[in-house]
């Protein structure tokens, strides 16, 4: 039931780090250790999910951040329809999963006692209610799921996602990785971590020269004994700035190779080309 | 592209060994008893489904010469690993793959850092992938899937992604070890149950927990045709959706499951005519219940399509749950076999299915549709068939 491998267009960007807020433009990795810069020109939730109700930070950041994506794509082609919603899919990546919502939880009930947690709260300690609330506030019907394979836990979602486009089995894939911190912000290791929310927009393109295309996309897994001492700690705003980065230069003609090895073992790459 | 469903093990609340779970469900049994692992007084419930005490995970595990995993649900993977593999031997290559699907993963790591102030340098929910992948020799692509309580089902739709790709087979599991932080969670929400859980009965007031993984060997047809294995069940379809409608509750009318079901079939090239039995996820929350009832009568078109769901006798496993529910229909298809719902007794007329009561019946219907759904409107779908 698949249909005929189809070119994979990343048609729009938009990366938060603690350097800035970047849409279809090159983003900063900003400095390490810290939490995304302030946004003053972020559209108010009020505007673009007025259904919410407390919605935990990780989410607001991706609706806001979803919801420039959209907009940036739907008006960098207005002759290429934009994705319909109801066809579109929700794959982002994270290592840390919840761990902003899990410290607020396990704070509540340190303080307040066992049978008093928040509920609010507990709802966002699942990885997916943040990108959840995204297709709430946007109205994607698509499938919708988190992916983690250690610190390029984002990268490897682009590349499943990718897959899917290019199968047919998907028509538009929001996709990209996202790594909040909570109430702690150092890793066991003594890093501190270095925010970041990076979305790309994913379609099976009819206008293939418009937008650069991904190809080659593909994951492995070495087990740490094997890899050794993998350098570049937690990697995650590295590799999905180097993609972005990647996506929205016009460089060489050939195609650029975005690679990643993690502390854990798991490797991922693509190419992209315009 | 139907894969081959070659291997199957778990570990549940009735103990370690598919066959084990599979026995207990036919006889209309329970694993719901009073929790043991932690206190739960001042809770809404007193009740969960627990791996009993006398199933030493460790020595389960022991063959792998790997070093024993810190964190339970890891213990539990590799326990339902151990059962699935019985002495077949892995050797490692790169056409294996391994996706596991939890939602919480190796909790206790993150919880013992948060407790410090710090995050942990890994991923804690990667964790039990990555001991699967150890263990089976897997050096393909090796990944977790987290969709809330269909996070498994998602892991068994990348693995026949993966077949597709090139991958000769794929380790599947689900796995999520019982905590407190997630009882508490769910007494928060006020969605546990003080009696055990009775999907589709009318005296139903919410779920009961329960801890348990499944592991699933899944292999392109003709790679299994060439190892000389045969099939348990085919795997002939997946699709998933997720509703819109709240991060908690469902849309009541379905919309997001009847996607996910459209979806499935539509990957398998049949119709909803076609299918003969139907998995619920079968929470017993009066939403979910009646949510499902809808979907199965706009589904089947009112046709009595016989329903199953098997959280009455293991609890809600979350992550694990769609695992283990493929893992009991794949294994009662063969037998041709219906498992009951347990603990239902009186259907709820406003969540009316037509729910196998009692024990075990007789089915010779060769085709199942494996209902997911979870926390924020995700919806999966799963389609099996009993090879011919």
């Amino acid at each position: 039931m698949r249909a005929r491998k189809r070119p994979v267009a990343v048609t729009a960007t938009a990366v938060w780090t603690p350097g800035g807020v970047w849409v279809n433009a090159r983003p900063n990795a900003g400095s390490a250790g810290g939490a995304l810069a302030a946004w003053p020109d972020a559209p108010p939730l009020s505007v673009v999910h007025p259904k919410a109700r407390r919605p935990h930070r990780e989410a607001t950041v991706l609706v806001q951040l979803a919801h420039v994506l959209l907009m940036a794509r739907a008006a960098a082609d207005p002759t290429a329809p934009p994705p319909n919603p109801a066809q579109t899919d929700l794959l982002l990546g994270t290592a840390r999963g919840s761990a902003a919502a899990d410290g607020e939880f396990l704070r509540d009930l340190r303080e307040r006692g066992s049978g008093f947690g928040s509920p609010s709260t507990f709802v966002y300690t699942l990885s997916t209610a943040a990108p959840a609330e995204v297709a709430i506030a946007l109205g994607l019907r698509g499938s919708l799921a988190t992916l983690t394979a250690g610190g390029i836990s984002g990268l490897s979602a682009v590349v499943r996602a990718a897959r899917r486009v290019r199968c047919g089995e998907s028509r538009a894939c929001i996709t990209g990785g996202v790594e909040l911190a909570g109430p702690a912000h150092h890793l066991a290791s003594g890093e501190q971590l270095r925010e970041v929310a990076a979305l790309f927009l994913l379609e099976s393109s009819p206008f293939p020269s418009a937008w650069p295309r991904l190809s080659d996309a593909e994951l492995g897994f070495e087990p740490v004994a094997t890899v050794g001492n993998v350098a570049g700690g937690d990697c995650a705003t590295e590799t999905l700035v180097a993609l972005a980065i990647a996506c929205v230069e016009r460089g060489e003609p050939h195609p650029v190779e975005v690679s990643a090895h993690s502390r854990e073992g798991h490797w991922a790459r693509l190419s992209v080309q315009w | 592209m139907s894969a081959a469903i070659t291997s199957i093990g778990a570990v549940t609340g009735f103990g370690l060994g598919i066959e084990v779970t599979v026995g207990a469900l036919l006889e209309g049994r329970t694993a719901i008893r009073p929790v043991t692992r932690f206190t739960t007084a001042g809770l809404c419930s007193s009740l969960a489904s627990e791996v009993p005490e006398n199933v030493d995970l460790l020595a389960a595990a022991a063959g792998f010469n790997q070093p024993p995993p810190t964190d339970r649900a890891s213990q539990l993977l590799l326990a339902a690993l151990a059962d699935a593999l019985g002495r077949r031997a892995l050797e490692p290559t790169r056409r294996r793959g391994v996706v596991v699907g939890t939602t919480k993963g190796a909790l206790e790591r993150a919880l013992s850092s948060q407790e410090r102030g710090i995050l942990p340098t890994e991923d804690v929910l990667g964790g039990p992938a990555r001991t699967l992948a150890a263990a089976t020799g897997a050096l393909g692509p090796v990944y977790t899937t987290s969709a809330a309580c269909a996070s498994s089902a998602v892991a068994l739709g990348e693995a026949l992604a993966l077949l597709e790709e090139g991958c000769d087979e794929v380790v599947v599991g689900g796995t999520e070890a019982l905590h407190a932080f997630v009882y508490d969670g769910f007494h928060a929400l006020k969605a546990l149950s003080p009696a055990p859980a009775a999907p589709f009965d009318v005296s139903r007031n919410g779920l009961s927990l329960g801890e348990g993984a499944a592991v699933l060997v899944v292999e392109s047809v003709a790679h299994a045709r060439l190892q000389g294995r045969k099939p348990i069940a085919l795997i002939e379809g997946f699709g998933s959706a997720v509703d819109g409608f709240d991060q908690t509750a469902p849309d009541p009318a379905g919309s997001g499951l009847l996607a996910a079901c459209q979806r499935a079939l539509a990957y398998a090239g049949i119709t909803a005519h076609d299918i003969d039995r139907y998995h619920a996820h079968g929470t017993a929350t009066v939403q979910n219940d009646r949510m499902e009832a809808v979907v199965h009568a706009a589904l089947f078109a009112n046709r009595l399509v016989p329903v199953c769901a098997i959280k009455g006798a293991v609890g809600h496993t979350l992550g694990a749950s769609a695992a283990l529910d493929v893992a009991v229909c794949a294994r009662t298809l063969a037998r041709k076999l219906l498992p009951p719902v347990v603990n239902l007794r009186h259907i709820d007329a406003s969540a009316f299915v037509p729910a196998v009561i009692g024990a075990g019946q007789a089915s010779p219907g060769g085709l199942a549709l494996i209902a997911s759904a979870g926390f924020g409107g995700i919806n999966t779908a799963v389609i099996l068939r009993r090879p011919g």
